[in-house]
């Protein structure tokens, strides 16, 4: 019988990216609602119905389009170490994002996670990003920050979008608790519908090219504008 | 189709490049003295926006000019076979340059599959109004709304060489007429998407802002650099176009030469 200790490589990244979407996991996303306050301010997201409407209408989209495409991208150029690449699809994740709510809410959320891996998890790899980000003035994203926390752990991109899926999901359903009249087995039960979207979300997101990404609500666009001056309100976005 | 606006040495502008064949057609220009700016309005000869066809336009507003581009009527896409139309089309403004561009709406019909591509490049100190309008489609022909078959409206903002702005709007009908029921704006709701570049302070936004309600949304946000996004939404074209005019009004008083008249000729 061999003695040798026996690591599994699987468990490793996974038990990484469950500590990265995890709520104990200081990103500061909690502070943000991500544009649904706004529009629950006007009035349109007020129940579990009209909030499972908004979450498949709108978050699960903009998901499959916008955020998952560009850490997929971030994830294959930082592969290859494409630093130019790296720095257009930073770019671009803050040009996407025209409401300037939204844009500092990933930015924010983006910076703290990126350096919150180069404390945990010396790595060449995060230590290289941050210094040319620095250098290049690069904006900082939520969606690339991942993807670099998903090479730094070696996994596979699928599981990086997983944890981005939920996340996202995740922070918006408990949001939704403290602004809503929404229970803990109500908002369980549509994180559980929507993590069934799940595979084929990320699987669709692969395959979105870089000169495709993008999508946006008009509604939640102005939602958000108008939260800026919102006389009263809980959430920074 | 290809524009050149250039200021002269008395200060007017005057289009020294123009070159165009079908399906644009491009009017006298006019020059309204009262905001300084030349007005020129783009005209399609065609019932509209065909299979196959392909529109490009490049646009160029040279130092110290100004000009406003403009249709006379809406664009209608037709109902297509097989194929699709696609429209691609390029500004760019000089230092000191102005360039509005306001076509009337988009109307997609049942059917139809059109693909519009803008870029915009905008030198440090010059400025840019352009506005996209949408509606639903042919409300008043038995209500047909929604309807289109792909739409795929793109637009990319650069101001002094940087990416500020990336929209991609590629929405099936019925995912929109969701969206527009969901938000209670309605089955007959219009879209404007506006991006104003421009420096300086913005006294104007407020106001902006307060065009809100009534069956129009409103929301006005800063651009990573140098400009606005504005968007706009309302229950009918009715109170879209107002509402668009009235947001021109305001801006005009900031922006002087907006408060050139686009229906003047």
């Amino acid at each position: 019988m061999n003695s040798d200790q026996v690591t599994n490589t699987e468990a490793a990244w996974i038990a990484g990216l469950l500590q990265a979407g995890d709520s104990f996991y200081p990103t500061g996303s909690y502070a943000h609602s991500f544009g649904l306050e706004g529009l629950v301010q006007e009035g349109v997201v007020h129940d579990r119905a009209t909030l499972r409407d908004f979450m498949l209408l709108s978050v699960v989209p903009a998901l499959r389009q916008a955020e998952l495409p560009l850490a997929a991208q971030a994830w294959r150029a930082l592969g290859e170490e494409n630093w130019s690449q790296v720095g257009e699809l930073c770019r671009l994740s803050s040009a996407l994002k025209t409401a300037k709510e939204a844009r500092l809410a990933a930015d924010n959320i983006g910076r703290q996670r990126t350096e919150l891996i180069a404390t945990l998890r010396p790595h060449p790899l995060a230590s290289e990003y941050l210094k040319r980000s620095n250098a290049g003035g690069w904006p900082f994203s939520a969606a690339i920050a991942a993807a670099l926390e998903g090479r730094v752990l070696g996994a596979p991109v699928p599981a990086v979008l997983a944890g981005v899926y939920y996340a996202a999901v995740a922070a918006q359903l408990s949001a939704a608790m403290k602004l809503l009249r929404l229970g803990q087995n109500a908002s369980q039960s549509l994180l559980t519908e929507l993590l069934q979207q799940a595979p084929v979300v990320v699987a669709a997101a692969e395959q979105v090219p870089v000169a495709e990404i993008g999508w946006f609500n008009p509604w939640l666009d102005i939602a958000a504008a108008r939260h800026e001056h919102a006389d009263s309100r809980m959430f920074i976005s | 189709m290809r524009l050149k606006a250039t200021a002269g040495a008395n200060g007017r502008t005057a289009l020294t490049g123009q070159s165009f064949r079908a399906p644009y057609h491009v009017s006298k220009p006019y020059w309204d003295a009262d905001s300084g700016t030349l007005l020129v309005q783009v005209v399609n000869p065609t019932a509209g926006i065909l299979e196959g066809d392909f529109l490009e336009s490049d646009i160029a507003v040279a130092k110290g000019a100004a000009l406003l581009v403009t249709t006379p009527s809406a664009s209608r896409v037709f109902k297509m076979k097989d194929g699709s139309a696609e429209c691609r089309q390029h500004f760019a403004v000089a230092k000191d340059g102005w360039l509005e561009v306001l076509p009337e709406p988009l109307v997609p019909h049942r059917g139809s599959r059109y693909r519009q591509t803008t870029t915009v490049e905008v030198e440090s100190g010059g400025g840019l109004f352009f506005v996209d309008l949408l509606m639903p489609g042919r409300i008043a022909h038995k209500g047909e709304a929604w309807l289109w078959d792909r739409l795929c409206l793109e637009t990319e903002v650069r101001v002094g060489g940087e990416l500020v702005l990336r929209e991609r709007f590629d929405q099936s009908g019925a995912g929109l007429k969701a969206l527009a029921a969901f938000t209670g704006s309605g089955a007959k709701a219009c879209f404007g998407n506006a991006v104003l570049i421009a420096e300086g302070e913005a006294p104007w936004v407020e106001a902006a802002r307060m065009l809100h309600g009534d069956g129009v949304w409103v929301g006005v946000s800063t651009l990573r650099r140098g400009g606005w996004s504005i968007k706009f939404v309302a229950a009918d074209s009715i109170r879209l176009r107002r509402t668009l005019k009235a947001l021109r009004e305001i801006l005009a008083a900031n922006y002087p030469r907006m408060a050139c008249d686009p229906r003047k000729l």
